[in-house]
């Protein structure tokens, strides 16, 4: 199934991969995707493994309020639909998230943000390259090493024929396996527990994942949710799409990426509950997804969650290979090391990129450090200081170079404080405070009067 | 695993010993003597020592008390794992230990680790949820502001 899968996808990238001809084909599919496509990529990248192992580990460890929060980062995507419409209009030409910060906020704002987002994308990358070893071992029981091997060779490999046009358009058909999927999922599981047996054990073995004063789950409530948003807000993978769909439609696709996204969460995160009443050991947190599920569902079942756990890992993994090698290639090789290179370079160097950042995670990847929560949220506090430079940068004329800069660099500081002294699940909540409270001060007191025809870069050259 | 179990059995045979003539070897924690959460969840992993040898179904028994003497313990895990994830529980301090069982063998108990378990205060959590509330509320109006002043 693991290589049937893996040619699939590859023969599909070297397919869509002939219609990237130019470099805005290869990195932007052209700027022409439509709704479809738009709210198909969008859901299924969101639908990562975050959200089919994380969402189980974040129920088990936190409980009832640990599915809803894992739930809110749908709001992410519902914030994001007027924002990707604002992008399209002010940089129509736009290329990554990274062009909007150098030309709103100046180059040390820039530097600082590419720091993060490189950062964010590429610890994204490690949890899903882990996600894809853990599954591979909880499901078939191959090697961890062999099965995150396999999902980064052949996401790589597609993302290096396709681009951006193999990634949406495989996005396109992953969605579809994974909502498919799920429902099968989730009526089987219904139809094979005894929910009163499940809630009885909840009550005696684990009491406080029934409480809703549960304190741990509390806190992680806002702090998922403004996780969620400042994934979403600063991450290239989703500015990349908001600048290749046509104009008109990524309000649309993100809103209704959000509402499809919005129950998958809690459907993968109820089968952790039953663990302890169908007496299964949970030897690792981040293992009890696709454990229950290829427990519950016998050897037949095992397989659909194995396509749809592929697929889910799969429609993140080259979206952020993609995305991220675009903000490598266009910012840092482009943008400071060469500018003027032609596009046969640039798309060399793309290559070079997606190849290196994948065995570059390969590596990491190989000694499985922590839990998939601890490695992603690690980077929580960075990604949540971004989220007000960007809101108030796309908004408001007054938001400023120096408030920018000084709302990453001490909402990253103070949220990895709280990381480290509380816990991971109050981090975000923290950076993205401290980012809100310095953006708007400095937006007040020091206000800035932004010229937003510097936005398009193509009007401002001519 | 089950290679070295098979071969550690041959080898037990081949030299005339039998089950009974060798002490089942008694994991160890992994954990801290004391381990303590705030949250309510906690993984408690065990080993063997490198020189033990394995025997064929063996499998490890992990108990839990409220108590430092074992008065009423709770089994809360039997298998073959060297691991398992608790979660869910409530302020106190829970004792466990661990030990080898094979048929009717069992290996002396580990040293007991104890989970001392005192979750954030609820004033903390709900100071920190209302902030989340607040920083949310203002995100979303400067979204819609923006997006007002951009449409007018």
């Amino acid at each position: 199934m693991l290589i049937l899968l893996g040619i699939i996808w590859v023969l599909l990238g070297i397919y869509w991969g002939r219609k990237a001809k130019s470099m805005d084909g290869f990195m932007l599919a052209g700027r022409n995707v439509g709704l479809a496509f738009g709210t198909a990529t969008a859901m299924a990248t969101w639908v990562t493994s975050n959200t089919t192992m994380l969402a189980p580990q974040f129920a088990l460890q936190l409980g009832i309020w640990g599915m809803v929060a894992y739930s809110t980062a749908a709001f992410g995507l519902f914030l994001f639909a007027p924002l990707a419409r604002r992008i399209k209009d002010l940089m129509p030409k736009g290329y990554t998230s990274g062009d909007f910060i150098r030309l709103r906020y100046g180059k040390a704002a820039w530097l600082v943000f590419l720091g993060i987002s490189i950062f964010y994308g590429f610890t994204w990358l490690i949890s899903m390259g882990m996600a894809g070893g853990i599954l591979m071992n909880a499901l078939a029981g191959i090697p961890y090493e062999i099965g995150m091997t396999a999902i980064l060779l052949v996401c790589v490999l597609y993302t290096l024929f396709g681009g951006l046009y193999a990634v949406i358009g495989t996005d396109f058909i992953q969605s579809l396996i994974i909502m498919i999927g799920i429902v099968v999922v989730g009526v089987a599981v219904i139809w094979s527990i005894d929910l009163e047996q499940v809630y009885t054990n909840l009550r005696t073995e684990k009491p406080m994942l029934l409480n809703v004063l549960l304190p741990a789950s509390i806190m992680a409530i806002f702090n998922n949710l403004l996780f969620g948003i400042g994934e979403v807000f600063h991450s290239n993978v989703w500015w990349s799409r908001a600048f290749a769909m046509r104009k008109g439609i990524g309000q649309r696709a993100y809103t209704l990426a959000g509402f499809f996204w919005l129950p998958v969460p809690i459907a993968a995160g109820f089968i952790a509950l039953t663990s302890g009443s169908l007496g299964i050991n949970i030897t690792s947190p981040d293992m009890v997804g696709p454990l229950m599920a290829g427990n519950i569902l016998g050897k037949a079942g095992a397989v659909i969650v194995f396509i749809v756990f592929f697929c889910s890992l799969a429609s993140s993994i080259d979206s952020l290979l993609a995305a991220t090698s675009d903000l490598i290639v266009e910012d840092i090789l482009k943008k400071m090391i060469k500018p003027g290179a032609s596009e046969k370079w640039m798309r060399r160097a793309s290559a070079f990129v997606i190849v290196g950042l994948g065995i570059l995670t390969w590596v990491v990847c190989l000694p499985r450090i922590g839990t998939l929560a601890t490695v992603l949220f690690f980077a929580g506090p960075m990604v949540a200081s971004t989220i007000y430079p960007i809101a108030t940068g796309l908004f408001w004329k007054s938001a400023s170079a120096k408030g920018a800069l000084w709302a990453m660099v001490s909402g990253t500081l103070i949220g990895l404080i709280a990381y480290f002294q509380m816990g991971w699940y109050t981090a975000s909540l923290i950076g993205a405070t401290v980012s809100i409270i310095v953006t708007v001060t400095f937006a007040k007191l020091a206000p800035d009067n932004f010229d937003w025809k510097k936005m398009d870069e193509s009007v401002a050259q001519t | 695993m089950n290679l070295r179990t098979t071969i550690a059995s041959c080898l037990m045979v081949f030299c005339g010993y039998t089950s009974h003539a060798i002490n089942l070897a008694s994991p160890v924690f992994e954990n801290a003597v004391e381990e303590q959460t705030n949250s309510g969840y906690i993984k408690l992993g065990w080993s063997l020592s490198a020189d033990a040898v394995p025997m064929a179904n063996a499998q490890f028994e992990l108990q839990q008390a409220d108590n430092k003497d074992f008065i009423n313990p709770k089994v809360i895990y039997l298998g073959e794992d060297y691991a398992t994830f608790l979660s869910g529980l409530p302020d106190g301090d829970l004792y466990h230990r661990v030990r080898s069982v094979s048929e009717n063998e069992f290996s002396d108990w580990s040293p007991t680790v104890v989970v001392k378990v005192r979750h954030h205060s609820l004033e903390l959590a709900l100071t920190l949820f209302g902030l989340g509330a607040l920083v949310f509320a203002f995100t979303v109006g400067i979204v819609i502001q923006g997006v007002r002043r951009v449409n007018a």
